[in-house]
């Protein structure tokens, strides 16, 4: 019967007699408690008591567990030993001898200083031999016999041996794997070499699981409630510890978490084992496994009963010797019958290896089964429940402890002799209870010894003299002794004489040693003998027929093991009493319980179905058209750097003080970005911008086409053009970015605001995509904002050392932004490589380009790795590139073509300036169109010398061609060998097959300005690397007559000088950027000289520009 | 019955099975290193693995990862490069490195670790590998505080790791798994206890710390190296 807990509650506080162990258990709980506080309270000053060396912040708190555990272990003997727990006795004397092995083992490692490990082992091998003599005292005083029985599990009693083989487990792999546990928690692991605290702290972990277990297994009533008053310590401790000296969370979540479970747990088991009757039918998890692994033994690996073996079977007849204590004579009485015996050896030697069985001497034993034969010469094979009394008995110790370290030393003590059964005393090992339960015997059986008879020397011997042995009836005395004592005497109760020997198939007999005949054994281990032999007898044959077929059949043996149905315990309860409140309610509510679970298990299958398929999405938009598809293609970087599209309409709206002109309701028009006439710019994305739905979420970002799509236009108001290729000349990438950057330390910068923005516009028709659903507004509301922002504060962070308002439209400073993405400590490095400005390039006839030095220093003679790396300015980062789509654009721009010249061109005087272009330019700027030359370069200068040698796509070194050198100074070797591991692991070499993307390994510091074939050159302007010069005709000037000071992001074209108008400040609301050639990177000087053509005549240059107008 | 418990022996043994040979890909297949790398002495001398199997090695992307997450314990831009190793344009990692995959893919010293030199032909030049010449060792000193400032930065953990990881690859899911749950914490101790012992495996410790000690030249491979190189430094010092 469940007690109630403030019963227990009561014995607790008025604890009755106990035992004098439990008292050691108790009085050692208090020493442990005070212990664990002490640690708990006072870690560093613990600490420095034990010599322990530095202790961490982190090593602090893993005392402070260590100290939490202890404390928990005190609490479990307190509480256990005033309530006088024979149980938890036991499972303390079990647990407490180990801790000094495992704490040598860790001493040894390293693992633990020796302080502690000496500190642990004293007190708790202490403790355990403090205990140990209570008991002992104990059992002299009559109390303990046989110890605690295993018990039939009520629920409680299970949850706890549950939760205990969880600590067990948790503690284990805390113990081996203490960084596996800190990266599961997220603890961070202390940064000083050190003793790991941890370890020990999983070392306890173990221990209270392994006193939960067995605590769980055996007859322990009551030990459920101290197991509930320790976790809900444990959980308490741990939360005034994470609210006072910040015990790390994750560490704290977990630890309340398995406790306050735990104890949820026991307690609902407790209060259903008060309502249903307190047996849950099951038997402990310990005991079964044990029986598990015996029938594995005797089935499988040896096919033989492991005890008690084989033997000769004999009847015999047994009479009482009527001795003088009425009780005792009682139990003789019973015992009177037939008996049938089976004389062998004790352990079964059979299956082991040689070595082992040499070395373990043979132990006689006696199994007989008493019983009242119903016609003379009766064998009975099988056991009558409650009638047949099975004794088993072996010679070699009167405790099965003495027994076995008598066997395993050799077989010198108690009296054993191996060679002949009738000079032993056999014991029965186990404590057995008689007249009707009110008296604890100890059986032995004793042999006439008849001295005259010789003392066998060996095995055939010794058969030889049982066998004159029951030739002449020889007897066997049946002695019982009153326990509690050694001192009382063992007194003959009853003698069985030999009848005859018979033969039998063994197989089919099977003792159990159970109750039978008034005599009651019990004790753990006579409980666990109930789960065990059971299980052993299915696993074997049942026949010798059965046996000798399964010999050399393991694969049989195994299927059997498997196959077998657990057999059911002896004596086991057999019904459990359901009592009609469970019953009823568990019934009634079935129905509707069995339909609402399937209703929730189908919509939450539904559900994630749903969100699986949305969140897996990843679908960019793409076109038709080639031309169309590099302009508003992806190349993958969405999934990287994108920004939803409904955020990304609202920004210009809720942050029009950053824009350039503070003006909403253009979208980013103002940054030079190009909208398609007639569309809403506050809607529509520019040209250079892609877009992807990424995990149900619509994206967009920039593309190749932001930078490399540019426009012209006749005259200040007329239609704008725009040409797929074109360098953006108009587009200010760096206020755009500066934007971005900025907007994000604005305190509107939320979601809240954001989502009202997107309320006020997504109704809008104009809208490229449907209104945001609930899920995606979740994410803005939870994820996404957030998110954004910190990934564009890192950006504006990790960018910071560029000052892109130096960009201006139409420029971009190429090369620092690598060292951004490889995180450079940009702090360190060398002023004149902080700044790289240079024109965004055209990119028409890249096929023709293939092998040329391409970028504007040339540093790089592979067309793919060229724009794979441009690629990462549009967030085409290696893992999330998409190939397919980047090779399509990579495979459009091959053969794109700058559009020809629209406007009117002097035919006669183009055809005059084709000789000049080929005496002056044709040697480095080649062929006006594709194949520019006629193979690719061999070297990085032209080495060639000759007049007509083909020089385009090479180096000219900077103190020759003479430009502004702060572009080439910006690219460093250093960035160079660096981007060699860009695309690491995209490599045929190790494993990755496809040709494209490869790891880079073309990227070369030079040493000046490559050579630009001149295709679509009018619309190239302004000229030079860095832009510094506004049209060709000033570019054919020396550097003197070029223009100081211009403006740039005008696309209204100038077919006079060849470039866009640059001498206006402001039109059409939009202001230009104020270009000054005297700021660093600006300098307008270089390329010019005679060999330049800057001194050539008016006329020739007019020729000359006219004719390059027809590129 | 009888089938059912069958199934599940069956099942129980191929579970084993696979997660044995699973953990035996993960961390002990050792494939040798590309021919591109063992078909010439000098690569071989540059980047070749050198007996250092027995080292645990930096797991690949972790040591791709560190100089760009620790920039603040670097002396300036240029990642390896500027803790004064020598790096060719075009490789993938400075002299000294060998990657080869025992398991996961790893990182270990070789003997260019600390016997090559670069000359450079100018300022802003890349340099120019070479074998040490005599009595000439480079300081890897640097490189190993390097190491153990990253390991005892709160930041050397899985989630800032795989930061920077995920920009450069898609690790699978075991490969993460076993990256955050087994590597970066062992890494991490590793480092902190001793990075020489993670880049190299005993016997080259043992060279490193006193160059009398010359158990690693004993190994074939690396006596055939030692020659190599002896007739290196002949070529370049006259």
């Amino acid at each position: 019967m469940t007690p109630s807990l403030a019963a227990m509650l009561r014995r607790l506080l008025k604890p009755g007699k106990r035992t004098r162990s439990a008292g050691s258990v108790e009085y050692f709980g208090w020493l442990d408690l005070g212990l664990g506080c002490i640690i708990l309270i006072a870690p560093l000053l613990s600490a420095s008591l034990l010599h322990l060396p530095a202790v961490s912040i982190q090593g602090a708190n893993y005392l402070r567990l260590v100290g939490i555990l202890v404390a928990a272990l005190g609490m479990l003997y307190v509480v256990s030993g005033r309530l006088n727990l024979e149980g938890f006795t036991v499972a303390s004397l079990l647990d407490r001898p180990l801790v000094p092995l495992i704490m040598a083992v860790l001493w040894s490692m390293g693992i633990l200083p020796g302080s502690i490990a000496i500190a642990f082992s004293i007190s708790d091998f202490g403790g355990f031999l403090w205990t140990a003599f209570a008991w002992r005292d104990d059992l002299l005083h009559g109390e303990n016999i046989g110890g605690p029985g295993l018990c039939w599990q009520s629920r409680a009693a299970r949850s706890v041996e549950l939760f205990g083989w969880f600590c067990v487990s948790a503690g284990f792999i805390t113990l081996v794997a203490p960084l596996f546990v800190e990266t599961l928690l997220n603890l961070s692991t202390p940064s000083i070499p050190g003793p790991d605290y941890l370890q020990l702290a999983g070392l306890l972990m173990g221990g209270v699981g392994m006193l939960f277990v067995v605590g769980g297994s055996l007859k322990t009533d009551g030990f459920a409630f101290a197991s509930l008053l320790t976790r809900l310590f444990v959980a308490i401790v741990v939360v005034i510890l994470w609210w006072k000296v910040q015990f790390p969370a994750s560490l704290t979540l977990a630890l309340s978490l398995l406790n306050v479970g735990g104890l949820v747990w026991t307690l609902s088991a407790w209060r259903k084992d008060a309502l249903c009757g307190d047996s849950s039918g099951q038997i402990p998890l310990f005991a079964r496994w044990t029986a598990g692994f015996i029938a594995f033994v005797s089935g499988v690996t040896r096919n033989a009963r492991t005890f008690h073996p084989d033997g000769r079977v004999f009847l015999g007849a047994v009479r009482s010797l009527h001795p003088t204590d009425a009780s005792l004579a009682e139990a003789a009485d019973r015992l009177s019958g037939a008996v049938l015996m089976r004389i062998g050896m004790g352990v079964m030697k059979r299956g082991m290896p040689r070595w082992l069985a040499d070395s373990i001497p043979d132990a006689p034993s006696i199994a007989s089964r008493f019983f009242t034969a119903s016609n003379a010469g009766e064998i009975r094979l099988q056991r009558r429940p409650g009638e047949d009394l099975d004794l088993l008995a072996t010679a070699g110790g009167d405790r099965l402890w003495k027994l076995l370290v008598n066997l395993s030393t050799g077989g010198r003590m108690y009296g054993l002799h191996q060679f002949d059964y009738f000079q032993n005393v056999f014991s029965a090992d186990m404590p057995y209870r008689i007249d009707e339960g009110k008296l604890d015997v100890w059986v032995r059986l004793t042999p006439d010894w008849d001295q005259n008879l010789g003392a066998p020397q060996n095995g055939s011997d010794r058969e030889q003299k049982l066998t004159d042995a029951v030739a002449r009836h020889a007897v066997i005395r049946i002695e019982v002794q009153r326990a509690g004592s050694a001192a009382e005497p063992f007194v003959p109760i009853a003698e069985i004489r030999f009848e005859q020997e018979i033969e039998i198939d063994q197989e089919a007999l099977h003792f159990e040693p159970v109750a039978g005949r008034g005599f009651q054994p019990h004790g753990f281990l006579t409980d666990l003998r109930k789960v065990v032999y059971p299980a052993s007898v299915q696993c074997r044959a049942h026949s010798r027929a059965q046996r000798n077929e399964r010999q050399h059949n393991i694969l049989e043996r195994l299927s059997e093991y498997f196959s077998e149905i657990p057999a059911a315990p002896l004596e086991a309860e057999s019904t459990i009493a359901i009592s009609p409140l469970c019953a009823g309610s568990s019934q009634k509510r079935k129905r509707w319980v069995s339909f609402a679970c399937f209703a929730v298990s189908a919509a939450l299958i539904l559900s994630v179905l749903y969100l699986a398929a949305r969140f897996t999405r990843n679908l960019p938009v793409d076109y038709a058209d080639d031309a169309m598809f590099f302009e508003r293609g992806s190349t993958g970087g969405e999934r990287m750097d994108g920004i939803p599209y409904w955020i990304w309409v609202t920004l210009p709206e809720i942050f029009p003080e950053y824009l350039p002109d503070k003006k909403s309701g253009q979208g980013y028009s103002v940054f030079g970005l190009i909208y398609e006439a007639g569309n809403d710019p506050r809607y529509a994305l520019p040209l250079g911008m892609s877009r992807r739905n990424v995990s149900g979420l619509d994206v967009v970002y920039l593309n190749c086409a932001a930078c490399h799509t540019g426009t012209y236009r006749d005259a200040p108001g007329s239609q704008q053009r725009w040409v797929p290729g074109m360098p953006a000349h108009q587009f200010d990438l760096g206020a755009w970015g500066k934007f971005l950057t900025t907007i994000p330390k604005d305190q509107k910068f939320t979601p809240q605001r954001i989502l009202d923005q997107i309320d006020a516009m997504q109704n809008d028709p104009h809208r490229l995509v449907p209104k945001p659903d609930l899920i995606d507004r979740l994410i803005f509301r939870y994820y996404a904002v957030y998110l954004m922002r910190d990934k564009l504060l890192v950006l504006g962070q990790r960018l910071s050392f560029i000052d892109n308002s130096t960009w201006g439209p139409g420029r971009v400073d190429t090369f620092n932004a690598p060292k951004a993405l490889l995180n450079f400590p940009m702090e360190h490095a060398d002023a004149k490589e902080l700044m790289g400005n240079c024109d965004f390039p055209s990119v028409w006839n890249q096929g023709a380009r293939k092998g040329m030095h391409l970028h504007w220093d040339g540093n790089n003679t592979s067309v793919d790795e060229r724009n794979l790396s441009a690629a990462f300015g549009t967030g085409a980062y290696p893992p999330i590139l998409d190939t397919d789509r980047v090779l399509r654009m990579a495979k459009y721009l091959e053969t794109a073509q700058p559009p020809a010249y629209p406007y009117p061109i002097d035919s006669a005087l183009a055809a005059q300036g084709q000789p000049i272009f080929e005496q002056y330019c044709a040697r480095c700027h080649g062929k006006p169109h594709p194949p520019f030359r006629r193979q690719p370069p061999d070297s990085v200068e032209c080495s060639n010398t000759a007049r007509d040698a083909e020089c385009v796509g090479t180096v000219v070194p900077i103190d020759k061609i003479g430009t502004d050198p702060s572009r080439l100074n910006s690219y460093t070797w250093l960035l160079a060998v660096n981007q060699s591991t860009l695309y690491a692991g995209f490599e045929k070499d190790w494993g990755f097959d496809a040709p494209y993307p490869q790891r880079f390994h073309s990227f070369k510091k030079t040493d000046g300005y490559a050579n630009m074939p001149l295709d679509g050159i009018w619309l190239r302007a302004p000229y030079l690397h860095n832009g510094s010069v506004p049209n060709l005709r000033e570019l054919l000037e020396p550097s003197s007559a070029r223009t100081k000071i211009f403006y740039r992001g005008n696309d209204v074209f100038d077919p006079q000088n060849v470039g866009f108008i640059a001498n206006i400040a402001a039109q059409g609301g939009r202001e230009f950027f104020r270009f000054d050639t005297s700021q660093r990177g600006n300098g307008n000087q270089g390329h010019e000289g005679t060999a330049y053509g800057t001194a050539l005549s008016a006329n020739e240059k007019r020729a000359l520009l006219e004719y390059l107008k027809t590129f | 019955m009888k089938m059912r418990m069958m199934k599940i022996l069956v099942a129980v043994v191929l579970l084993a099975t696979l997660s044995g040979v699973l953990a035996w890909c993960e961390f002990y297949r050792v494939v040798d290193q590309p021919a591109s790398i063992t078909s010439n002495q000098r690569d071989n001398y540059f980047y070749g693995s050198v007996s250092s199997s027995r080292a645990s090695g930096l797991p690949y992307w972790i040591w791709l990862a560190m100089p760009r997450l620790f920039p603040e314990y670097m002396p300036g831009p240029g990642g390896y490069a500027a803790l004064g190793m020598s790096w060719e344009e075009g490789k993938e990692m400075p002299a000294g490195f060998a990657k080869q995959r025992i398991g996961y893919v790893r990182v270990t010293g070789n003997c260019a670790l600390c016997h090559a030199i670069s000359r450079s032909s100018g300022q802003d030049r890349a340099p120019t590998i070479l074998t040490a010449s005599k009595g000439h060792t480079t300081d890897i000193r640097p490189l190993l505080a390097f190491y153990t400032n990253c390991a005892k930065d709160p930041r050397f953990n899985a989630d800032e790791l795989f930061s920077e990881i995920n920009t450069d690859t898609n690790l699978s899911l075991l490969d993460s798994l076993v990256y955050r749950y087994v590597l970066i914490p062992r890494i991490r101790k590793e480092l902190i206890d001793d990075p020489a012992s993670v880049l190299f495996d005993p016997a080259l410790r043992d060279h490193a710390r006193d160059p009398r000690a010359d158990a690693p030249l004993s190994d074939p491979q690396a006596t055939a190296l030692k020659a190599w190189m002896q007739e290196q430094m002949k070529s370049t010092t006259q």
